[in-house]
């Protein structure tokens, strides 16, 4: 197992060190319960009123007396630093002080992780006494992405004092969430495959293992080519023709506008992934081009690198796209190779989203959509005006859907919680169906406005449809 | 100011945490605050008002640690009430009565300590609060004997002992090293 170690520390890579004091909640009331009743006292001239102050300045300034700062340093190593979405991340926090003192310790401040269940924090109440401690931890994946996952905290307070200390100690080291895998046996078909070998059945007629057709022999034909079967019936010899396998161009483009739902950003991640690993284990040049709340794009590549640097592009977008802070991305249209497939995955909550889809169609490409269904994450229904909302929430999916529809662009539905292999499925059909014409007929299972109405019909739970469908 | 904001949400949940050992401690405020009361009114103190508000405040003060400042500056008036009103006792019986307040301001300090999801274990906050009781109790009960000391001596006694304080106070408060 690849095993690769990750620390961060106080001081180290760019880290800025921030300390701070906060006080106990007895310092306040102390202070103000003994000065003010010493001006009492004074202003009404009854000296008692004294001794119902001077015990209260007495504790605040034991307890001030022990408040000067304690010399705290840490670490936190993680024993990998990628993970699987949901998967676990291990490591140890090292913190060392030299006084006696009560420290908390806390992982906390980033995105990308959350503490294992039931623990509501990755912390530590750590008994009065002496450091160093090292203290192993383990924490969930949370979502994909490239994430700064926070900082280590500490918490000290000396023993009887009304001074607690705040101290960042180190960042986390960056993880790597990766998307986990969907079941996916089946790829899209390219629009024109190259002249690479590959798993794609090219038009034209060659060496390979697909049949194409039946003719008679020709002088320079290989003898392996031979259909004897065929020259046995026929009196004379025939050759067997096949279509080469070639490798296509496939450009995923990514609708990284997916609300602030984790949920949702991670089933369009994985659909992206389950498609982009798919077709790169079959030798095509997959590239990945993102738009919304980040930009980006990753020229279409094949082989183990682009496997690489498309997981990293990817990571990228999630991590940006988990930003809620950070605002929409206006992207400049790229000019994908002319052979390209253009996948677009979307949960259609972008409006500017299907235009841009839309482009890559009109000028020429082949062009599908994967439609990320979210129905489901939607909060329950409770009164007419939930139900009307959602309503509305279904009609402008269902618009935004027929837009891509009838700009000639296939589209198909990939349910929550379920893998992609059906909806890349619909689209290879739907693919075949514009390819062939006469196999539309209105009305029919294959036409367009079919399929979506057929998709959106069954769209998540019977009651959310009402009034949907045509 | 996003590490500030953090920061200050980063030690406790979004939700309060009720571990036993808080419970226990929340129990035994609110036992510390009837017995004070008690012994108020044993006293021949206290208002049925005031009492009613000094425990609205302690029960307060367990769920709100800012409250802790308004259950000191009422059990002050309970106490004062007792020292200044009409047919006041023996100001050495008083010391109790003080002590109470202050243990119950010192109880609710370590309820709100406990209110943590890193499950803090509260094994020196007995002996912390009962070594502050015993602090506040021999002073009070000092500055309430200088008090009877005859004539000016009584009075330079009772200001220099609350300057001694004040000041100490004041200049630890002051000089205690500030946010970096």
């Amino acid at each position: 197992m690849n095993r690769r170690s990750g620390t961060a520390s106080a001081g180290g890579g760019g880290h800025q060190e921030v300390t701070r004091r906060r006080p106990d909640p007895r310092l306040p009331a102390y202070l103000v319960a003994g000065f003010g009743a010493l001006v009492v006292a004074i202003a009404t001239a009854r000296p008692e009123l004294a001794a119902l102050g001077t015990p209260f300045l007495a504790l605040a300034a034991l307890g001030l007396r022990e408040g000067r700062r304690v010399d705290i340093r840490g670490e936190v190593r993680l024993h990998r630093e990628r993970a699987v979405e949901g998967g676990l991340l291990e490591g140890e926090v090292h913190v060392e002080w030299d006084e006696d003192a009560e420290v908390d310790v806390v992982l906390a401040g980033g995105r990308g992780i959350r503490p294992v269940e039931p623990e509501r924090v990755t912390g530590w109440a750590l008994q009065r006494g002496h450091g160093p401690v090292t203290l192993p931890f383990s924490v969930r994946a949370r979502s994909w992405g490239a994430h700064d996952p926070g900082y280590l905290w500490a918490r000290v307070r000396r023993p009887g004092s009304f001074t607690v200390w705040e101290h960042r100690l180190a960042e986390i080291p960056a993880v790597r969430v990766l998307p986990s895998a969907l079941r996916l046996s089946r790829l899209l078909k390219p629009a024109e495959p190259r002249a690479f070998a590959g798993m794609h059945v090219a038009r034209l007629r060659g060496q390979g293992t697909d049949f194409a057709e039946l003719r008679p022999y020709q002088p320079g034909d290989r003898l392996r080519d031979v259909s004897w079967g065929t020259s046995a019936r026929m009196g004379v010899p025939w050759v067997r023709v096949n279509h080469p396998e070639r490798t296509g161009t496939v450009v995923l483009l990514l609708d990284s506008v997916f609300g602030t739902e984790d949920e949702a950003l991670a089933r369009a991640a994985r659909a992206t992934w389950a498609v982009a690993s798919m077709h790169l284990k079959a030798q095509d040049r997959v590239g990945l081009l993102a738009r919304g709340r980040t930009a980006a794009w990753l020229p279409p590549r094949s082989g183990r690198r682009a496997r690489l640097l498309l997981l990293d592009e990817l990571l990228s977008v999630g991590r940006a796209a988990e930003d809620v802070s950070r605002r929409r991305l206006p992207g400049r249209r790229v000019l994908v190779p002319a052979d390209a497939l253009v996948v677009g995955v979307t949960s259609l909550q972008s409006h500017t989203f299907a235009p841009n889809l839309i482009h890559y169609r009109r000028i020429g490409h082949a062009t599908v959509a994967l439609i990320i269904d979210t129905s489901d994450l939607l909060p329950a229904v409770s009164g007419r005006t939930d139900a009307a909302a959602r309503r509305v929430w279904f009609a402008e999916r269902m618009v935004e859907r027929r837009v891509l529809e009838r700009a000639g662009i296939p589209t198909a539905l990939v349910r929550g919680g379920k893998g992609v292999g059906g909806a890349v499925l619909t689209l290879r059909r739907r693919m075949n169906a514009l390819l062939h014409p006469t196999r539309i007929v209105a009305g029919s299972a294959w036409s367009a406005e079919a399929v979506v109405r057929s998709d959106v019909g069954d769209h998540g739970s019977g009651e959310s449809q009402e009034g949907l469908t045509p | 100011m996003i590490d500030r904001v953090r920061s200050s949400h980063l030690w406790r949940a979004q939700e309060a945490t009720w571990s036993p050992a808080r419970v226990r401690f929340a129990m035994l405020t609110v036992g510390v605050a009837i017995a004070t009361v008690g012994l108020v009114v044993a006293l021949g103190g206290g208002r049925v008002v005031g009492i009613t508000l000094y425990m609205i405040v302690t029960l307060a003060a367990l769920f709100l640690p800012a409250a802790i400042a308004i259950q000191v500056g009422l059990g002050q008036l309970l106490v004062g009430q007792l020292l200044l009103g009409a047919g006041s006792v023996d100001p050495l019986l008083a010391v109790p009565a003080f002590a109470g307040v202050v243990a119950g301001a010192e109880l609710l300090a370590v309820v709100a300590w406990l209110d943590s999801p890193l499950r803090r274990q509260p094994t020196d906050a007995g002996a912390n609060t009962g070594r502050a009781v015993g602090l506040a109790a021999v002073v009070f009960g000092s500055v309430l004997l200088l008090v009877d000391l005859p004539g000016p001596t009584g009075i330079l006694a009772v200001v220099l002992a609350s300057a001694a304080c004040g000041i100490l106070a004041g200049r630890l408060a002051r000089t205690a090293p500030q946010e970096e």
